[in-house]
């Protein structure tokens, strides 16, 4: 982040802001629709800020997604891999209200960003033209933050992901001749987060946070390639300020990803019934230098 | 409310600043099959998750 004055700020960014990596057991009963699923991107984003007001800042960016898709399956009895990329562009603008100097809100939008990955797939050695679209929803996100002691502060968020704009993967293998078509179903969700910050003292800031983020889809439409559910997340975390200019932050996180249902579908892509149980454990650090 | 994620915060920041940040994590995701109604015998999905280091 730069300052070209005290009122109007630029920055870039890169980051990770999402992906997941599924990889069953080869003989695991749903493989004619996923044996393997993974989903990397990283994006890039120029942004910019102004202070309009005493208490209203407006910004805006845009960014670059690169993003690459792996998926493995059996289609007709034959292993069928896919490896497609893309690069897909979004936009992002965003508000901050002081209330005074103990209350600020925020809210931001994020846009969707709409992918076709382009790639090779492979069948018994050999290897043609492949794709698939990828439909990254929009977010929208009012947040706030509450100083309400000398020592401890409250943060909150409540946000909704417009998840139905991606209603179907379409994934055409050039050497099948045929498209396969993942209908989605998913459908808008709320995401709700409650944070809480206390100052130890001045170098020492202890973090803690709960967030839920309801289901983008009902048990008839879960699918073996995201078996997705409720996510309900518990933090904790620390803030050190190592020097005036440096602080580094850490955090654990613990994520109930929920117990999914799968309902049995047959067909092409026919899946098994059964349910899923998942969790995931994350660890973080970052640090923040001004200079 | 994080400036990487509201870029309008970014006038809450003084001077110039540089983050970096690095995230690991762990999936566990177990499948239960009710019936083998699907394949020629009924399978979990197995330790189905891993470990992603995310750069």
């Amino acid at each position: 982040m730069h300052s070209l004055s005290d009122d109007l700020k630029v920055g870039v960014s890169l980051m990770v802001h999402y992906g997941n990596s599924i990889d069953y057991a080869d003989d695991w009963a749903g493989a004619n629709v996923a044996k393997s699923a993974s989903m990397e991107s990283i994006q890039v984003q120029p942004s910019v800020a102004y202070r309009v007001t005493d208490s209203l800042s407006l910004g805006a960016g845009i960014n670059a997604n690169y993003i690459k898709a792996e998926q493995e399956l059996t289609v007709m009895g034959q292993d069928l891999g896919l490896d497609a990329d893309d690069v897909a562009y979004g936009w992002t603008a965003g508000a901050t209200w002081d209330l005074n100097q103990s209350n600020r809100l925020g809210l931001v939008y994020r846009s969707e960003v709409n992918a076709d990955l382009e790639g090779d797939d492979s069948l018994n050695g050999t290897s043609d033209y492949a794709s698939l679209n990828w439909d990254n929803p929009a977010t929208v996100m009012l947040s706030g933050y509450h100083q309400v002691s000398d020592n401890s502060a409250f943060v909150w968020d409540v946000g909704r992901v417009l998840y139905s704009s991606f209603e179907t993967t379409t994934i055409y293998s050039e050497l099948l001749g045929m498209e396969l078509d993942i209908d989605r179903h998913w459908q808008d969700a709320n995401r709700y987060a409650v944070g809480w910050e206390y100052a130890l003292n001045s170098d020492w800031t202890l973090q803690t946070g709960f967030s839920l983020d309801e289901s983008p889809l009902d048990d008839q439409h879960c699918s073996a390639d995201m078996p997705l559910d409720e996510i309900k997340r518990y933090t904790i975390g620390a803030l050190y300020r190592a020097t005036p200019e440096l602080d580094v932050a850490f955090g654990l996180e613990y994520a109930d990803l929920g117990t999914p249902s799968v309902a049995h579908e047959s067909g092409l892509l026919a899946r098994p019934a059964g349910e899923y149980n998942n969790s995931a454990v994350a660890g973080a650090v970052s640090m923040n230098y001004k200079f | 409310m994080a400036s990487w994620s509201n870029s309008a915060n970014m006038t809450q920041l003084e001077g110039n600043q540089g983050a970096v940040g690095v995230v690991a994590a762990e999936t566990d995701i177990n499948f239960e099959a009710e019936q083998p109604k699907v394949g020629s015998a009924k399978k979990d999905g197995g330790d189905a998750g891993g470990v992603v280091h995310i750069p």
